[in-house]
């Protein structure tokens, strides 16, 4: 019996702590170094979470989001079916999660299709956002941007969230998220072979709202995925926490509106100096951010004319 | 009595909890506890070695030694990127860029008080010492293959070794890509080229 007893004990201390296996995005910044400026550094903490800085939050009470009509017509998925499933993921994490007898303090509002098709953040209150979520899958542009006719290069990833702060509040002002429909199989019925949007959904929904990787495994937010797997579609308790932890409470400058940073937009805005949205509505072709190289003969052009 | 006795140790022995079965059973519980986790697949496409190395047209050691970051349209999107410049201390595949300095292009930045994060983007840090699997160096600018994937910080031990590490934004989260050179020295890496 007394083994027994030793057993568990050693089991048990070896499990993770369940307390805090979850980690929020910061305003840390990575390129600078903690010798130089050790408040705006990023570090990892004892949990694994990477900190400093101050951590983000939405300022609203209500968050809005659109889907880009266009779907992805690559592997079938309307915009309709993207748009549902995002609002169930939100309402998963938003109104399905009990943060001590009270919901947390953000809602949300589905603003409908987009006609844009750019995830772009305007940060001069001038021309209005969206919080987009798109599919970019476009394998013409894939193929084009092999170099040297040398196979393409891609981010390997299956979806980006890109999420634009205010790096001295951690206030958070857009965020647009793109799936790598180009690369990867999406179905909300996956088999073998393709991922479960609805997980993938699920997992940047949690960026969405301010949460980052953590190392437990069996998070929502963890970099691990599977083909087939829908696990990701219910949170665990660690998740829950998470975001109990940023809106559990009203947050400082929190504002009643759904509306995005400076208004909300369906359509592309005309340019802007040095910072266009080089986008045309005639164009057949998606934009492609999962592979960098693929943009690198942009970058240069740009680079040398901005210098 | 010794009937009885060797009765008893066979009880003991045919027991499920009896003191061998639990030994074994704790020393595998601790193994499989102790075990990095893994996973088969990561909302990052894990990428092998000969696959990093198939995909960069230029690898090498260097130093990060400034960074800037810049409003860049990618793709038809205006975006923060942040330009890392490198020196070049060893190369391990493709061609030494001459005297001048590396540019390594990462999603997101900081422009005043705007920011943009992107989850799974490298994370440099100037002063660093790192290896990095690069996509093309031919015109002085490229980009990380597969994003924090193809940066390995450099760590030194107390007796100065430089030992191979995964980026950062993998300490972070859980990491289920093992790679053979991760954990050890220089030395080790240039033996697979």
């Amino acid at each position: 019996m007394k083994y027994l007893f030793l057993f568990l004990l050693l089991t048990l201390s070896f499990l993770p702590e369940q307390a805090d296996a979850f980690c929020r995005t910061t305003t840390c910044d990575e390129s600078i170094s903690c010798d130089d400026a050790p408040k705006e550094c990023c570090r990892i903490d004892s949990e694994g979470c990477i900190v400093g800085g101050k951590e983000l939050y939405w300022p609203t009470s209500c968050i809005s989001f659109s889907t880009d009509k266009k779907g992805s017509v690559l592997r079938n998925i309307s915009a309709e079916q993207m748009s549902e499933t995002v609002e169930n993921a939100l309402s998963v994490w938003l109104e399905q999660v009990d943060c001590g007898g009270s919901r947390p303090t953000l809602s949300f509002a589905n603003l409908g299709l987009s006609e844009c098709g750019v995830p772009t953040v305007n940060s001069q209150g001038k021309y209005g956002n969206t919080n987009e979520w798109l599919f970019s899958d476009s394998t013409e542009q894939l193929l084009n941007s092999s170099i040297n006719n040398s196979q393409v290069i891609s981010s390997n990833t299956l979806a980006l969230s890109t999420v634009s702060f205010d790096y001295t509040t951690g206030e958070i002002f857009d965020v647009d998220v793109d799936f790598n429909s180009a690369e990867f199989e999406f179905s909300n019925n996956p088999s073998e072979t393709s991922f479960d949007l609805a997980s993938v959904v699920a997992h940047e929904a949690g960026h969405f709202l301010g949460l980052a990787d953590p190392f437990m495994p069996t998070s929502t937010m963890a970099l691990s995925a599977a083909p087939g797997d829908t696990s990701k579609r219910t949170l665990p308790s660690d998740d829950k926490q998470g975001i109990c932890d940023i809106y559990a409470a009203e947050l400082p400058n929190q504002t009643n509106s759904c509306e995005p940073e400076g208004g909300y937009s369906t359509a592309c805005v005309e340019k802007q100096s040095g910072c266009s949205l080089g986008y045309s509505a005639q164009s057949s072709s998606t934009p492609t951010l999962w592979f960098l190289l693929g943009t690198i003969l942009l970058m240069r052009r740009q680079y040398s004319r901005y210098g | 009595m010794q009937n009885s006795s060797n009765s008893l140790k066979g009880q003991l022995n045919s027991h499920p909890f009896n003191r061998r079965n639990l030994l074994s059973g704790c020393g595998l519980s601790l193994c499989a506890l102790l075990t990095p986790y893994d996973a088969v697949a990561s909302s990052m496409k894990p990428l092998s070695f000969s696959q990093l190395r198939r995909q960069s047209e230029h690898i090498c050691c260097a130093k990060v030694m400034t960074h800037k970051s810049m409003w860049l349209e990618l793709g038809g999107r205006k975006r923060l990127v942040t330009e890392h410049s490198l020196q070049e201390l060893e190369t391990f595949k493709g061609i030494k860029p001459g005297s001048a300095n590396l540019k390594v292009f990462t999603l997101g930045g900081r422009k005043g008080n705007l920011a943009q994060k992107v989850h799974g983007a490298a994370q440099i840090i100037d002063g660093e010492e790192g290896v990095f699997f690069i996509a093309s160096a031919t015109a002085g600018i490229s980009a990380i293959v597969g994003m924090a994937q193809g940066h390995f910080p450099l760590r030194k031990t107390r007796s100065l070794e430089k030992l191979v590490t995964r980026d950062h934004f993998f300490k972070a989260s859980s990491a289920p890509f093992s790679l053979p050179f991760v954990g050890k020295n220089l030395k080790h890496l240039r033996q697979m080229f």
